[in-house]
């Protein structure tokens, strides 16, 4: 080599190599190892691309030069990784002559220490990737939230809390029918004018917008704030769905709804005006069938009036359950709450129907759990109404055995209140459709014991109300429990039921009667009052008993079994049924003793014992009872437009023993205060020229100045409550609901000539 | 020729921070680290590849990634059997690239073998892979040898692409 490019590569670091058209090193630099990747490989003669890897691949390039095709060939940056300390190295390839011969040709490769450089470009590099790879990502990331903020179906809009719109996704510029361009920087103002804009930020709000085209729309948003770190510079965020079409529908069902409503009210009218419209004409028919009944008739006349007594209370039943289902149905019925009497009220349910019991030869027996207390809050005529129900189907639907009411606790509910028949029952399959309207166990049932069906519906309907449950156990052939359960509270303290605890303590009572209901029931009741009770099923038991034990302080006994000689000095209660063979027996009985009327009632029993016990007391111990009044005759003045009806009143008035004056209507009656003056007014509410209640309205405003007061009742054939709240309210003082019969009129006409 | 083994150059080649040289690592050094040590100049590693009955030498260029103020040196890219260009899946402009890149290749090879790694499986879903390797571009066969999801974190697919490579070359 040359001695000039030594001295010239020399101060550079640089050295070289010279290579053979075969790519043997032909000579070389003294440092020129530093530079190779297998130093070892590098000697005169070798391949130099053993110790120069980064020229395998080069040949072609390398022989161009040679052979004068290129003039150079630069390799830039070559790393050297075999070294303690990074290198980096340039190669310079050029032709070793001026001119390439065939006989001389050569190449020389020059390399240069290019290390500092390229840690320097590292470095720079290495940062400004790293910075691009971040940049990357944060693009990805804000990509990722556009593209939600974008997708989303709500609506977005962010504002600053100056109230200046920043972002607006595509799907509030449709909800709003505004471009981007025309709603960023602008305020929110301008799509809502609702103050909640951009101050505060509840999480959820539903507020009127406008849209572009001025049309208005409610859009509930949900708003949050942007949380960032540097304070007071939060932005909020509000997502908005657009509510007119729902709130739209939301109007839509709540018209339906009232209409739903009035067409309910407008038929529980109809259906209260069509009841007041048939009991009009009902309350003549009925009127005047009594009247007929009373004249002499042939048999067979008598028998059709019978017919058609009977059919017209049956029609008003029905017409009546009509009116009660009606109502419950349209929500008109509420649940009230006052005190009452339990017994009272299960006792006379049971004997208001024990005689339709008794004419069928079915026993009757009604057991209410002493242990139950006797005042109870709760709706008295609504429990009554559902126990009426219960009995008389179990009255209708049992042809032979017993019947039994039976009222106790229930841990869950309060009281359970059941009636057990030993009827025909009902199959699995009807039971269901029991408590629906209009469905009777089946179409011949309906045909066989006649009814609408609405009974038990009604009776449903009547224990939601009162929050009860209801319910019914059967057995096709064997019989029916129909139950109910209301909420009522039992554990109050009795102090009426407390002090009859024990008041006949030690005494010894015997119970005969051949029916085992009614042995329990009597022994059951005494047992609380701490009797000491034995029974006997039969006479032979009876005198068993009489025979082995000291007398007996009580006796309660069937009339059949009564006729036991050994009980003549004894105390003794005899137990009869309400139908006419037991009563003629009864009468024909010549003896003190005492008669208890089947079903046998808790409080009557006590009554009788004590009585009973009473009576054989000795002579002056006794006090006496005080004795009736006999009933008052009255000046009665009858207000009634319907002639037959007044025919019908005025009759049965006079037949009571009363004196009767007849106004056709209110101004009538005024008149006749005018001159006369009467024990009770008997004010029909109906009546053309003045009605009822301004009439009444204007006989106490006249009465105001004399300090009198006539009795005024009202009659009307509205059946509903409100009516009665309507008379009492126009100053009537009681209310009778038509057709009256005979006794219902008598009572009201006892209970106010008291007065 | 020399040491009497075949020896073969193929290049890496594709954006920075890919991971090309971690592929180059993993395939060599069977070793992989998280941290970006960005590559300057050329870096070539050597890997014998036993295909039975020979062996080739593999001299793997680890080239400078291109980035927009650097394209790749063309020199650096002469006399190359193969190359494998790569992506990184989660970076959608570097998959775009791809085809520049093939270009570049095989005009300075045009008889030059390539194989397409989509790197850092690892980091995408299966479905998004799935996208990108329906793309029209890679799928020409008298260009491409095939695309391959790779990892060179968990090592997916790594050996395979360069030993296809280097059965292709050989
Ligand atoms: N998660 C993951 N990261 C990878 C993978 N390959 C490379 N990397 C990382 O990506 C970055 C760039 O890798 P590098 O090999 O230097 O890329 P080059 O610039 O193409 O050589 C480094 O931080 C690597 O750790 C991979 O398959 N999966
Ligand atoms: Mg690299």
């Amino acid at each position: 080599m040359n001695f000039l490019i030594k001295k010239l590569l020399e101060p550079k670091g640089m050295e070289y190599l010279s290579i053979t058209k075969d790519l043997m090193i032909e000579d070389m630099s003294y440092g020129v190892k530093r530079f190779a990747d297998l130093a070892d490989t590098v000697e005169i003669g070798q391949d130099c691309r053993l110790g120069y890897p980064e020229l395998i691949g080069m040949e072609n390039m390398l022989m161009q030069i040679l052979w004068g095709g290129s003039s150079s060939l630069e390799l830039k940056g070559i790393s050297r990784t075999n070294q303690k300390q990074p290198l980096y190295i340039d190669l310079y390839i050029l032709g070793g002559q001026e001119q390439p011969n065939l006989i001389n040709h050569n190449l020389l490769i020059f390399f240069e220490d290019v290390t500092d450089r390229m840690l320097l470009e590292q470095s720079l590099a290495q940062r400004s990737h790293e910075a691009a790879l971040l940049l990357s990502s944060l693009t990805a990331t804000k990509d990722y939230l556009q593209k939600i903020v974008t997708a989303i179906a709500d609506a977005l809009i962010v504002v600053t809390k100056s109230g200046a719109i920043k972002t607006i996704n595509p799907a509030a510029q449709e909800l709003f029918g505004y471009r981007e361009d025309e709603l960023i920087n602008q305020p929110i103002s301008l799509i809502t004018s609702s103050h909640i804009f951009p101050d505060t930020y509840p999480q959820t709000i539903e507020v009127n917008c406008q849209k572009k085209d001025t049309s208005i729309l409610t859009v509930a948003f949900s708003c949050s704030i942007i949380q960032t770190e540097v304070a007071g510079i939060d932005d909020l965020v509000y997502i908005g769905r657009d509510m007119t079409e729902q709130l739209q529908i939301q109007e839509n069902l709540n018209l339906a709804r009232t209409k739903a409503e009035e067409a309910s009210q407008t038929k529980s009218l109809f259906l209260a005006n069509m009841s007041h419209e048939i009991r009009t004409p009902m309350n003549g028919v009925l009127g005047l069938t009594e009247l007929l009944a009373g004249t002499t008739l042939e048999p067979v006349q008598r028998e059709f009036i019978e017919g058609i007594r009977t059919s017209g209370r049956n029609l008003l039943t029905i017409i009546n359950e009509i009116l009660d289902l009606s109502k419950l149905e349209a929500g008109q019925v509420q649940a009230e709450e006052y005190e009452f009497d339990l017994r009272d009220c299960v006792e006379d349910v049971v004997d208001l129907l024990a005689p339709l019991a008794h004419g069928k030869n079915l026993e009757l027996t009604c057991m209410i759990n002493p242990n139950l207390p006797i005042a109870i809050w709760g709706d008295r005529a609504k429990l009554g109404q559902i126990l009426t129900n219960f009995l008389s189907n179990a009255i209708k639907f049992t042809a032979v055995g017993e019947i039994i009411v039976l009222v106790e606790p229930d841990p869950e509910t309060g009281i359970n209140f059941s009636v057990i028949d030993q009827g025909i029952g009902i199959s699995a399959e009807t039971i269901n459709k029991l408590f629906t309207p209009f469905t009777q166990a089946d179409n011949s049932t309906t045909r066989k014991y006649g009814g609408t069906g609405l009974g038990l519906a009604i009776c449903k309907q009547l224990t939601q109300l009162m929050d009860g449950k209801i319910g019914v156990e059967s057995k096709v052939g064997e019989g029916s429990r129909f139950w109910v359960s209301l909420p009522y509270d039992t554990n109050h303290a009795d102090s009426d039921h407390q002090s009859q605890e024990f008041r006949f303590s030690g005494q010894t009572l015997l119970v005969v009667d051949s029916h085992t209901t009614t042995r329990w029931l009597v022994s059951t009741y005494a047992q609380s009052w701490g009797f000491n009770v034995a029974e006997a099923s039969n006479k032979e038991e009876a005198l068993d008993f009489l025979a082995a034990h000291p007398a007996p302080d009580l006796v309660i006994t069937e009339l059949a079994l009564a006729n036991i000689p050994e009980l003549n000095h004894l105390p003794v209660i005899i137990v009869t049924r309400t139908n006419p063979e037991d009563t003629q027996l009864a009468i024909a009985r010549n003896s003190d003793s005492y008669f208890l009327p089947k079903p046998l009632r808790l409080t009557r029993l006590l009554k009788s014992i004590e009585n009973a016990l009473y009576d054989h007391l000795p002579t002056q111990s006794r006090v006496n009872p005080p004795s009736t009044p006999s009933p008052k005759i009255l000046n009665i003045l009858l207000a009634e437009d319907n002639i037959i009806n007044q025919k019908v009143a005025s009759t049965l008035l006079k037949n009571l023993g009363h004196t009767v004056e007849i106004a056709a209507n209110g101004a009538e009656v005024l008149k006749l205060l005018s001159t006369n003056s009467y024990d009770i007014i008997l004010m029909d509410c109906q009546m053309p020229v003045l009605d009822g209640f301004a009439t009444t309205a204007q006989i106490r405003q006249q009465e105001a100045s004399t300090g009198m007061r006539t009795i005024i009742i009202a009659v009307t054939a509205n059946a509903m409550k409100e009516d009665k709240e309507q008379c009492l309210a126009s100053g009537m003082d009681d209310y009778l609901s038509k057709p009256f019969y005979k006794t219902e009129i008598e009572a009201m006409l006892k209970k106010w000539a008291k007065s | 020729m020399v040491d009497h083994k075949v020896s073969k150059k193929i290049c890496l080649v594709g954006d920075f921070g890919v991971g090309k040289t971690s592929l180059v690592r993993r395939f060599v050094d069977r070793s992989f680290s998280d941290q970006y040590l960005t590559t300057v100049g050329v870096k070539i590693s050597r890997k014998l590849v036993e295909i039975n009955p020979q062996s080739l030498q593999l001299l793997i260029w680890d080239l400078e990634g291109s980035s927009k103020f650097k394209a790749i040196s063309a020199t650096h890219l002469q006399g190359a059997s193969g190359a494998i260009i790569v992506a990184d899946l989660s970076r959608a402009e570097t998959v775009k690239h791809l085809e520049d890149h093939i270009h570049t290749f095989l005009t300075i090879n045009p008889k030059g073998m390539i194989i397409v790694a989509l790197n850092k499986t690892d980091l995408v879903t299966t479905e998004a892979i799935a996208q990108v390797q329906k793309m029209p571009e890679l799928n020409d066969p008298t260009k491409i040898l095939g695309v391959y999801p790779t990892s060179a974190k968990t090592g997916d697919s790594v050996d395979q692409i360069f030993t296809k490579l280097a059965i292709a070359i050989l």
